[in-house]
């Protein structure tokens, strides 16, 4: 992960980006951001928010999914800022939290309150703390300097973010502030502080459970023999202590029952990690296939644990996304590690282009009530919820006697996975040079 | 061409309809279908999460039932914006989704009416668009769904249908004592692709919009003040980089 100046490509310095203007941009990013914050939502937004709302009032966590830090992270910001919200259990209060999960009846109840726009500005704001940090983090991660200023940027404007979180308003700058923090930390040899913030995330997101194993078999490999074995086993005790409690053997080792009186679900019975398994080409089950060949890789390695551990977290990332079906807003947890390669391998921009492209295409075609359609503008006007999406206007406008939708989804979701495995292998072929320079130097 | 056409049909078709002249009809003056409602106190409160009632016998044209006036009052206040459901019937067609529309109501005070006024001809399902107002066959039933997710009482002081002309005049006569209420609706694939449909809607959302930014005008002053600080920055840090140049 030695990304400065040993990349084995030329470092192009375009003029325009000077260090006054990297900071114009920046401001122009945040600006961005403050102009999005209070008119998009979704669904989820609700229910996320009741659920904090539930926590702050009665004390009791109840959210058997693993994302214990999240829902603790923006519980921290609830308890500054809510007291600008006015009458907030008219908004959030709800009589059965069992079933916490708001239905579109209650959204737009919810979103013709005359102060939502400050309530939504109010339960973005973690997001775009952790969202501003995760930039941060990108830049000090590529050496603070003119690639880092390219790769900052490209992170801050990369719609999938802007999309996920101001758009959508879901918290995945969370996880991924974590994760960049961990690959920051490691750069500098900080192994425990690295495995404390990769803990954080895998109790933040459930894709993020793949990386601690990784983590583990990288501190077990060859190359991890730099650092102390005490500092080893604590990193390891952390991020396996890390996993039990996200996939709940904890609680499943005690009492199984939560507040509600419900069985507690493990994150194994999460709808969303049985697709990962349903990928198969021939007899192959390719997620696991991928993932099991990443994990020989980095525990049989002997290069630099913290040169490897970009490249196998990329890996396993861009592999569940090649993999499995997803949600639009889930594809924002890859795009921080094209960003950190972009500082030192321009060849990575254009594919990150055509990513962006066919992601909107691919996402567009494929939609469902409220995901990717006019729907989340209901909260400057519950008008937007009523316009049709995309499908509906390709079949009225009779576009699918040309190319029918599926076919349409089909190209796009194929672009959209040929973009991710040719950035994976631009990747790849960035590490095999730096490990080519290494040698001849 | 074409919508020159349309717009000569729509004159003509409104002459021979009767549009233009000033009718209100009395609802509380027709015989009510009620499902699911209870007389408490006074109050018609729903019983169930399909409570409605409905009024029959109507034939107005989509002119005389532009505005639909109700004074209402609430038996206790709502908390929360309850969402309500107004469906329309003509003769060769019943209620069904597509003749539906949603609106909000938030009232916050309860043993006084308030009256709000729901400007129905800005829905496209219920008035249509230049291309097909010939379509549009007059109005004999309508129907009023209660909040599917809660218990409401209302008792009805008012409840009126008004023609275009009557339904301006009250807003402009009485603007400070009505609620307006914005109605929505889904709008059908086929016919967004026409500029009447896809230009209005566009209109009514983003001056709702602007509307709705107003109402909370402590956030709207933050907000903006966040923004022109910001543009002040980067336009500051131009300036002085200009001249020190």
């Amino acid at each position: 992960m030695n990304l400065p100046n040993n990349s084995g490509y030329p470092v192009s310095q375009p003029r325009w980006l000077t260090s006054e203007n990297f900071i114009r941009l920046v401001l122009v990013a945040v600006l961005l951001r403050i102009v999005l914050m209070p008119f998009f939502g979704h669904v989820d937004t609700l229910s996320e928010a009741r659920r904090i709302f539930y926590w702050d009032q009665s004390g009791i966590y109840f959210d058997d999914i693993s994302r214990n830090v999240t829902l603790q992270f923006q519980l921290l910001f609830y308890k500054v800022f809510s007291v600008f919200i006015p009458n907030e259990e008219s908004l959030f209060a709800l009589e059965d939290m069992s079933n916490s999960t708001a239905n579109p009846i209650e959204y737009f109840e919810f979103v013709s309150s005359d102060v939502i726009f400050r309530v939504l500005f109010i339960i973005k704001l973690p997001f775009f703390v952790a969202d501003l940090v995760t930039a941060w983090c990108v830049f000090r991660l590529c050496g603070s300097d003119h690639g880092a200023r390219k790769a900052t940027l490209l992170w801050l404007f990369n719609p999938l973010m802007l999309f996920a979180v101001y758009i959508f308003g879901r918290f995945e700058s969370i996880p991924v502030m974590f994760c960049a923090l961990s690959l920051l930390a490691m750069q500098r040899d900080r192994i425990i502080w690295a495995a404390i913030f990769l803990g954080l995330s895998i109790n933040s997101r459930e894709l993020f459970i793949f990386l601690g194993p990784v983590f583990v078999a990288l501190l077990c490999a060859p190359g991890a023999k730099q650092y102390s074995l005490i500092s080893r086993g604590v990193a390891i005790t952390v991020v396996v202590f890390a996993v039990a409690v996200a996939v709940q053997l904890i609680s499943l080792t005690g009492n199984s029952i939560d507040t509600f009186g419900r069985e507690v679900t493990s994150i194994a019975s999460e709808g969303r990690v049985d697709y990962l398994f349903k990928f198969i080409i021939g007899s192959f089950v390719m997620f696991p296939m991928v993932y099991f060949v990443t994990l020989l890789f980095a525990w049989n390695s002997d290069f630099e644990t913290k040169e490897l551990v970009l490249l196998t977290f990329a890996l396993v990332v861009s592999a569940f996304f090649v993999f499995s079906s997803h949600t639009a807003h889930y594809t924002s947890w890859f795009i921080l590690f094209p960003c950190l390669y972009y500082a030192r391998n321009p060849k990575i921009l254009k594919p990150c282009i055509a990513l962006f492209g066919s992601w909107f295409f691919y996402n567009l075609a494929i939609t469902d009530l409220g995901v990717f359609t006019t729907w989340l503008a209901s909260p400057l006007s519950i008008h937007f919820s009523g316009l049709p999406n995309f499908p509906a206007m390709y079949q009225a406008l009779g576009l699918s006697k040309s190319l029918d939708l599926l076919s349409f989804s089909r190209i796009w979701s194929t672009f959209y996975r040929a973009c991710l495995i040719y950035i994976m292998f631009q990747i790849g072929c960035m590490f095999y040079k730096q490990l080519r320079q290494k040698r001849v130097g | 061409m074409r919508n020159f056409i349309s717009v000569v049909l729509f004159v003509i078709s409104a002459l021979v309809s009767g549009a233009g002249k000033a009718t209100t009809t009395n609802l509380l003056e027709f015989a009510w279908e009620y499902k699911d409602l209870a007389d408490r106190q006074g109050f018609l409160t729903n019983t169930s999460r399909d409570g409605f009632f409905k009024v029959s016998g109507l034939d107005l044209t989509r002119d005389n039932a532009c505005f639909l006036a109700m004074e209402i009052e609430f038996s206790e206040p709502i908390l929360r914006p309850a969402l309500f459901e107004f469906f329309w019937a003509t003769k060769p067609n019943a209620f069904a989704e597509q003749r539906k529309a949603r609106f909000l109501i938030n009232h916050k005070t309860s043993g006084e009416p308030s009256l709000y006024l729901i400007p129905l001809c800005k829905l496209y399902g219920f008035s249509g668009n230049l291309d097909m107002p010939l379509r549009q066959t007059n109005i004999s039933s309508v129907r009023l769904d209660y909040p599917m997710n809660r218990t409401v009482g209302l008792k009805f002081h008012q409840a009126t249908l008004l023609s275009s002309d009557v339904g301006e005049a009250l807003l402009n006569e009485k603007a400070s004592e009505i609620v307006l209420i914005e109605p929505y609706e889904r709008v059908i694939a086929s016919s967004f692709r026409s500029l009447d449909v896809i230009l209005p809607k566009l209109y009514f959302s983003f001056e709702d919009g602007a509307r709705r930014l107003g109402a909370d005008i402590g956030f709207l002053l933050f907000w903006l003040s966040l923004i022109l600080t910001l543009i002040g920055i980067i336009i500051w840090r131009t300036v002085t980089k200009v001249n020190v140049r």
